[in-house]
């Protein structure tokens, strides 16, 4: 708590004060500047970065006002939870616990279905507080009693076309926990140093296909309550309600997540009233919807192997026994690089593409634990669920996947010129944002033409990236094969760089297709043909270090599509790989001697990044 | 007197002989008879007052119908608890019992005045660890990878170059995008970068001199160390706002103990239990 109060005390003072810079060595001239920024009538100094700055932040995130997460056991807040972003300690499932590295930025998103009873829930003295519904979720002592709890009163309340347990009070109730939620998100917002947006989730899931999604604000200009699948449950109901918002000058954005449990319908070839996609709905669906979550706690959306043979990194973190539950098979539909390609196609067949998606990560947590998403401090999500190494070993999480199939979560960064709230919104906004699966590597993606192979330094390969061409989730409009331009940085506690990969995807013939390009690989690699030298960089598996001498710390290059052709409707995208180092379940057995995860367990990963597609629309 | 006011045993006796004075008021009247549960003109207005100080609006028919339900349903439970005894020595009617206690000793902060200047003031100046800055520094660092050739001897040329004023070379300007400049940072933010080997380092290295390499996830640095900024108080001018949070929790904190230690007062404490390690058992002893 001292080391909290101490850090707001910091952040307090950091905003107060005008830095002076002192230029006391080999003076130089520095590319940000100081700015004036206004929120709320307090006016802030900031550092502005016209080249832009890669934010860290979780963008998914549940607390005890997500009911089902209280259900579990938590008890955080959603200002527990930002508090925690930021780097103070916490008590989860009754253990204290930091997050390894705070976030630039943070957001939370609590079900908007069930924000009127976690109120109740959570207020001793407002009406239905002490009802046996509510009595029995608060006082569940354990896993077994809070998953019938949870039967009970939410799962057959749904069955029974009852959105609601018998004590929730109304849309009152619903107001007063978004109203706190709110409140949280204003209280931690310290412009510059760490930012909030206000959030919630969209949770539909009709016949158990994950519709999910996250629904982001750019400012203070917020509806009084949000819109939940209870009050409509396909996405152009969402939309609908986003466009009375913005008639309402509110400026919102939302990210689907968890393709991979969508049962082909977040990609679907009708919409929900099971008319065919239009022209109308593709706008629609593209003026509202600006990201993928390619990775959380259940699961990688990417690839999976079955789908994919030919893509040697399509093995990582596919949650696959998330088929065992809820007839969630895989299929070719529910993963994103199959949404991104019929995107294209569709772009083709009516002008517009739907699911024009940037990339973001994120961990879904249960526990209020901001994006911690380091394999060594992983503690579980879900509360009694996972919370001990035997616990994530053995059980299962009911009704979605072993826990040992879960995993961390991942990160997002958004390249943006300062740490503000409408800076992180319009990167995110615009898919200048790249996913990660939880480390801190950073990557630049650029397409246009006159791109020198190697820059004498960071600053001008990116003052070119941006002059000559567009960044990352835009369209290449030239008119000539463009030059590719790929950089990317690793995490600085983590391993080196194995590779950079371009994915492609297009249109041919009226034919989907895609297809992987090795455009970069650490020590001297990359082979004439393509093709990778493989690498031999173990961890070792009684400590859990990686190998700290294999790799680069930096990889770029500037890459052609050797089949480029301009009337081809396509997206590239990029995918860094970094060097192998231990999953968490190495970590829990290196622990816990007694802890023995089945042996289908992977023990080491190749983590990575993902940055968001450049398009190539041709015009009709 | 106005140290009696302050005193949070006569807030809380005060607030009790309200609440039970309320009770004793509302009850008077009544003819109290095991099987009936009436709702009175008092009774009702109570529930009524309790559901408005909630929603701040007038309940419905439907709403008003809810909170009887709910009402009648929770005094028929509760009369037919006590009936058979089930409250006694129950652990759950113990548990909501003292935390009811507790919360009323919690409504105690809400009857604080806001603080004085002065109040704030001293309070600042009692308690300066909870407003320290952790320490910053101020330093320029030139980056060189590990597999560069000739590491060594460049890592040499470089630092007697800029120990001679020379500018940092081209090409190791914001060399992996980690900026050279890095002003009044602290330790949290240049561990986010640097990890934590180059983070402890930093603060034991000679001032306004390169020196070097030092090693971080990245490869070997040279560093210029310009400032280091001790852990100094913060300005109150420049915090009062977090002060006065500050201020009303501690005194939240410090109220809640104050009531709980002189209610441990009034009664004796006799751990006689001998599984109880003598330390712990000696803690209890006034």
């Amino acid at each position: 708590m001292k080391q909290f109060l101490l850090l707001c005390a910091i952040i307090l003072i950091s905003c107060n004060q005008k830095k002076e810079e002192k230029h006391e060595a080999n003076p130089e001239p520095q590319t940000t500047s100081e700015g004036q920024y206004t929120h709320n009538g307090i006016s802030y100094n900031i550092i502005e970065d016209p080249l832009k700055e890669a934010y860290f932040g979780e963008q998914h995130l549940h607390t005890a006002a997500s009911m089902d997460a209280f259900i579990a056991g938590t008890r955080l807040t959603p200002a527990d939870a930002y508090r925690f972003a930021q780097g103070a300690e916490v008590m989860i499932n009754g253990k204290p616990h930091t997050i390894n590295r705070p976030l630039d930025w943070a957001a939370v998103t609590d079900h908007a279905e069930f924000l009127g009873e976690a109120y109740t829930l959570m207020n001793p003295g407002t009406p239905g507080y002490d009802s046996e519904a509510a009595k029995s979720m608060r006082e569940a002592p354990d896993l077994v009693t809070a998953l019938t709890v949870y039967k009970k009163y939410v799962l057959d309340a749904l069955a029974g076309g009852n959105a609601h347990p018998d004590f929730w009070q109304g849309y009152e109730a619903v107001k007063s926990q978004w109203k706190k939620n709110i409140e949280a998100t204003e209280d931690n917002y310290k412009p510059g140093k760490f930012t909030t947006i206000h959030a919630y989730e969209w949770s539909s899931a009709p016949n158990t296909a994950n519709l999910h999604r996250n629904v982001f604000f750019r400012d203070t200009n917020l509806p009084d309550m949000p819109f939940s699948a209870n009050e409509g449950a396909s996405p152009q109901e969402l939309w609908d309600w986003m466009k009375i918002q913005e008639a309402n000058g509110v400026k919102v954005f939302c990210n689907p997540h968890n393709s991979n449990e969508s049962k082909g319908m977040l990609f679907p070839e009708v919409a929900m009233n099971n008319k065919p996609i239009d022209e109308t709905y593709a706008k629609t669906r593209q003026h509202f919807e600006r990201n993928l979550e390619m990775m959380q706690t259940k699961g990688n959306s990417e690839v999976v192997p079955q789908f994919w043979p030919n893509d040697e990194f399509a093995d990582f973190e596919n949650a696959v026994s998330l088929q065992k539950y809820n007839g969630r098979v895989f299929e070719k539909h529910n993963f994103v690089r199959y949404g991104l390609t019929r995107g294209v196609k569709y772009h083709e067949e009516l002008g517009v593409n739907p699911f024009k998606y940037g990339f973001v990560g994120g961990t879904d947590s249960h526990n209020a634990a901001m994006s911690n998403v380091e394999e060594f401090n992983y503690v579980g999500h879900h509360g009694m669920a996972d919370q001990t190494a035997l616990d994530r070993s053995r059980n299962e999480q009911d009704g979605e996947m072993y826990n040992r199939d879960m995993n961390p979560g991942g990160l997002t960064g958004v390249w943006a010129t300062s740490n503000t709230r409408e800076a992180i919104w319009d990167g995110m906004h615009n898919r200048e944002s790249f996913a990660t699966s939880g480390p801190r590597i950073k990557v630049r993606f650029f397409a246009g033409n006159g791109y020198s192979p190697s820059y004498s330094s960071y600053e001008d390969m990116v003052k070119d990236g941006y002059a000559k061409g567009v960044p990352m989730g835009q369209n290449y409009e030239g008119s000539e094969s463009p030059d590719f331009l790929v950089w990317a940085v690793k995490d600085p506690i983590g391993p080196n760089l194995d590779r950079i990969q371009i994915i492609k995807g297009w249109v041919e013939n009226g034919e989907m297709k895609d297809k992987i390009y090795n455009v970069a690989a650490s020590d001297d690699r990359l082979k004439a043909d393509g093709t990778v030298t493989p690498i031999d960089a173990p961890v070792n598996l009684k400590t859990g270090e990686f190998n700290r001498e294999k790799g680069d710390p930096e990889l770029m290059a500037v890459w052609k599509d050797p089949e480029f052709n301009l009337s081809q409707n396509a997206y590239y995208y990029v995918r860094v790989i970094q060097l192998p180092t231990g999953r968490y379940n190495l970590f829990d057995e290196i622990r816990n001697p007694d802890v023995k995860y089945p042996d289908d367990t992977q023990k080491t990963i190749q983590e990575r990044a993902w940055a968001s597609p450049i398009w190539i629309e041709p015009k009709k | 007197m106005k140290n009696i006011l302050k005193e949070p045993l006569v807030h809380f006796l005060l607030l009790g002989f309200l609440i039970f004075g309320y009770y004793y008021l509302k009850n008077k009247d009544t003819k109290l008879e095991d099987n009936s549960i009436i709702i009175d003109n008092t009774e009702y207005d109570y529930l009524l007052n309790l559901w408005k100080n909630q929603w701040q609006r007038e309940p419905n028919e439907q709403e008003i119908k809810a909170f009887l339900d709910q009402y009648l349903r929770q005094e028929v439970f509760y009369k037919e608890a006590l009936a058979m005894n089930l409250d006694h020595n129950d652990i759950i009617v113990k548990r909501r019992l003292s935390q009811k206690m507790e919360a009323v000793s919690n409504d105690l902060s809400a009857m604080i005045q806001p603080p004085t200047d002065e109040e704030l003031k001293a309070f600042y100046n009692k308690n300066k660890d909870l407003f320290k800055l952790p320490p910053a520094y101020t330093f320029h660092q030139v980056l060189f990878l590990n597999d560069e050739n000739n590491l060594d001897n460049t890592i040499k040329e470089v630092k007697d170059n800029l120990n001679k004023g020379l500018e940092i070379p081209k090409d190791r300007k914001t060399k992996l995008s980690i900026p050279n400049v890095w002003t009044s940072k602290e330790a949290t933010d240049i561990y986010k970068t640097f990890g934590d080997y180059f983070t402890s380092v930093l603060d034991s290295l000679p001032q306004k001199k390169w020196v070097g390499p030092i090693p971080s996830g990245f490869g070997q640095h040279l560093v210029y160390l310009s400032k280091k900024e001790l852990s100094q108080i913060a300005n109150f001018k420049d915090i009062k706002p977090y002060i006065e949070k500050e201020y009303q929790y501690q005194t939240e904190l410090e109220m809640q103990n104050k009531v709980f230690e002189d209610l441990m007062k009034k009664y004796q404490i006799k751990l006689t239990s001998d599984k109880i390690p003598s330390d712990i058992k000696k803690s209890y002893q006034n």
